[in-house]
């Protein structure tokens, strides 16, 4: 018992002006925000696409569902094959189709590494978003659409007007949702690099993960668990709220 | 009336048509950014270990083998009993989970859905908490918990984990489906001579048979796929699920990537065959679990 | 051969009260129907006969038995519901089986008392239909059927006949005294 000294905020001042902490939450950061966009863009095109009733419709929204439904274990090394250095498929391609001369080292290298990650997560999560906003499209009125097409109203016009106010509250929940699980993935970086190279590809779970479990300092990464947990309550604040608005507008 | 009715039609035709074509070339590019990581882990798992690595790659492999699966498959070899044993593991648990998670959740969605107690607020939170935070942060404490309980290395500390982190969820989604069978119905069947557990067995729970179904794909897809509690609990050969189980097999030596190829292929067979037939059913689950409240 | 007593009758919601100390006979044969503006309790009190509510206090007798603690399935009454509450999952024949079904009766039991049901109601040739595929009048009479066909003591019947078309309602009004069997609905309420 002698060993355990009570430290104050020694932990949480190590952690906060560490250099890796910036290099990290900085990764965090462009892996949270672009993986949330793109997926989320995506998902969003696809389920425009996918509102309109034609042959084959069911199987193409199931093949797009797949990558979701398969494991991350299962994805990311699938993925690592596909960006292998030496006889990977995407180099090849891209050396076939005269982009490059060599094929691309897309995981060893410190600034492609994150983007191929981030590749990665979309391809998996962007058809979530997908699922969740063709049930919001399916909210919007045909009524209300139809009456814009009387008032004159062009595609455009009728999507900007009408279908997007309506995918608010959906689009809300699932950008959060995405945000929230992109902020903790840990398979995908974990299996495919972990947090390599240089740490690169470090990211807060994955930094937490090996402080606590590779080096066995359980006080920085309790510290570190701490600081993460004041993120995610302040996203779980606007993830209620998003949620509690949406039953506002049900009710009326 | 007939002109008047034709000319906007005849206008849409014209004015939609292009956003029609960008959202085919979208759909498109899509399914080809989908399908071809799992084709091209499909080709290479019908190549020998020499076709893989190559360079330029085998677009098509030339002498197309299906010896990888041969190997995971055959119960008499190390590497098939290996991955048989893991095979089962992973299925192992993931029934477990399931069916307890049914039995658990369906009188308790139930309880929630019929009896208004303080515990609905609660039950909401703890879906919430559920979602918003990241496995890594329990897996200390619970691992410590689990060793104090002696259950590292046994499937019950993942089935235990896996229900405690799926229960709230499972609940609150099947509280959805109870939600919309009138209490009428039930009270009709009490009149009608039924007690209150023949009315609940005999006319609410065939109702809501799609409700149980959503709720089961939903917790076994979870725990088929689940790797960061399996990964730190077991770390015994013999007890482990495919996610971890897959990993320590190919890493020891050169990466046999046609073989491991061929492993996620069998690993992912399951859940995307319950995945397709079920379709229906996981999908309004996927919804209902985050739109609804 | 049944009386319904309701003896000072109390349900309250905290401090609401939904039905307050409400006392009245209805003999045996006597069609009674509860009129009143929406919200003012018909419901909650048919429930109350029903044993669908916990009373706050006083008495329900049916015949010469005191049923205020019983279950609604002891208490040997049939119940229209407002919506109607068929089982969407069975079909018609079905649920007018159902609660022969529960009082344990023999399948040639039910089959006669379902097709005399049937008969008399008109509805024999959408026996095998599912509820959601028959009319609203149509289902309507499903629901008056499986308060027919148990020959209970007591029919209480939420707004039954509203919708019902003129020339079935003058029918069902007669319906109590034509079903065959010996001791048919004596006590009666409902409310239009």
């Amino acid at each position: 018992m002698k060993d355990k000294v009570f430290i104050g905020l020694d932990n949480y001042a190590r952690i906060l002006t560490s250099r890796s902490f910036r290099e990290v939450t900085m990764n965090t950061f462009i892996w949270t925000v672009a993986s949330t966009f793109f997926a989320f863009l995506l998902g969003l095109g696809a389920a425009l696409s996918l509102h309109r009733e034609f042959l084959g419709r069911g199987v193409l929204r199931a093949v797009l569902l797949i990558p979701y439904v398969v494991s991350a274990v299962a994805a990311s090394y699938v993925w690592k094959w596909l960006y292998h250095s030496d006889f990977g498929v995407i180099g090849a391609l891209a050396v076939q189709f005269g982009l490059t001369d060599r094929p691309i080292n897309f995981i060893d290298n410190i600034h492609t590494v994150l983007p191929s990650l981030i590749v990665v997560n979309i391809w998996k999560e962007f058809s979530f978003a997908m699922i969740m906003l063709m049930a919001g499209l399916q909210t919007v009125p045909d009524q209300l659409l139809r009456a814009a097409q009387v008032d004159g109203a062009n595609a455009w016009q009728r999507f900007w007007h009408v279908t997007v106010p309506h995918l608010k509250g959906v689009s809300m929940v699932t950008v959060l949702l995405l945000m929230v699980a992109n902020f903790n993935a840990f398979i995908i970086p974990w299996i495919m690099t972990s947090g390599g190279p240089a740490g690169a590809s470090d990211i807060w779970i994955t930094q937490i993960y090996t402080i606590a479990f590779g080096r066995q300092r359980y006080g920085l990464a309790s510290a570190y668990s701490v600081i993460l947990f004041i993120v995610m309550m302040t996203l779980g604040y606007f993830y209620v709220r998003a949620l509690t608005r949406g039953d506002d507008t049900r009710v009326k | 009336m007939s002109m008047v009715s034709a000319a906007p039609s005849r206008r849409r035709r014209v004015k939609i048509d292009p956003w029609r074509w960008v959202g085919r070339f979208f759909l498109l590019f899509l399914l080809t950014f989908t399908v071809l990581p799992m084709l091209w882990m499909v080709l290479t798992s019908i190549k020998s270990q020499f076709a893989a690595m190559q360079y330029p790659p085998q677009w098509w492999p030339a002498e197309p083998t299906l010896q990888n699966y041969a190997k995971l498959l055959d119960p008499n070899g190390s590497t098939g009993q290996e991955f048989l044993r893991y095979f089962w593991n992973s299925f192992y648990v993931s029934m477990v989970t399931t069916i307890l998670g049914v039995i658990v959740a369906v009188p308790a969605a139930y309880a929630f859905s019929r009896f208004t107690f303080p515990g609905r607020t609660f039950l909401f939170f703890s879906v919430l908490l559920r979602n918003m935070f990241p496995s890594v942060v329990f897996l200390m404490p619970l691992f410590l918990l689990m060793r104090w309980m002696g259950l590292v290395n046994t499937h019950g500390s993942l089935i235990l984990t896996y229900l405690t982190f799926g229960l709230p969820l499972s609940i609150w989604l099947l509280k959805g489906f109870f939600d919309n069978i009138p209490i009428q119905l039930e009270q009709a069947a009490r009149i009608d001579g039924a007690t209150r557990f023949q009315a609940f067995f005999f006319i609410v729970m065939p109702l809501s048979t799609p409700g149980i179904i959503a709720t089961s794909i939903f917790s076994f897809i979870g725990a088929w796929n689940e790797y960061v509690y399996a990964y730190t609990f077991l770390s015994k050969q013999d007890s482990m699920t495919l996610p971890v189980g897959i990993q320590r097999f190919f890493t020891e030596f050169a990466t046999d990537w046609p073989g491991l190829m061929a492993a996620t292929f069998l690993m992912s067979v399951p859940v995307v065959v319950l995945f397709l037939v079920l379709q229906k059913y996981f999908v309004r689950a996927l919804t209902e679990g985050a739109v609804k409240h | 051969m049944a009386q319904v007593v309701l003896k000072d009758i109390v349900k309250t919601y905290g401090s609401l009260y939904a039905v307050n100390n409400v006392s009245l006979t209805v003999e045996d044969g006597e069609f009674v129907a509860l009129v009143g503006p929406s919200g003012c309790g018909k419901t909650t009190t048919l429930n109350l006969v029903a044993g669908l509510l916990p009373m706050t206090d006083g008495d329900v007798m049916i015949g010469d038995r005191n049923v205020t603690d019983l279950d609604p399935k002891d208490r040997d009454i049939a119940m229209v519901f407002q919506n109607y509450a068929l089982y969407p999952n069975k079909t018609v024949y079905k649920n007018l089986a159902f609660p022969l079904q529960m009082r344990k009766l023999s399948k040639a039991e039910i089959d006669v008392k379902v097709m005399d049901a049937a008969k008399v109601l008109d509805i024999v040739h959408l026996l095998q239909r599912k509820p959601r595929e028959l009319s609203g009048g149509q289902q309507q009479r499903v629901a008056l059927g499986r308060a027919l066909v148990r020959d209970p003591q007591v029919f209480l019947m939420d707004e039954p006949l509203s919708n019902l078309d003129a020339k079935l309602r003058v029918q069902m009004r007669t319906e109590p005294k034509t079903l065959p069997s010996g001791s048919q609905g004596d006590g009666d309420l409902r409310h239009p």
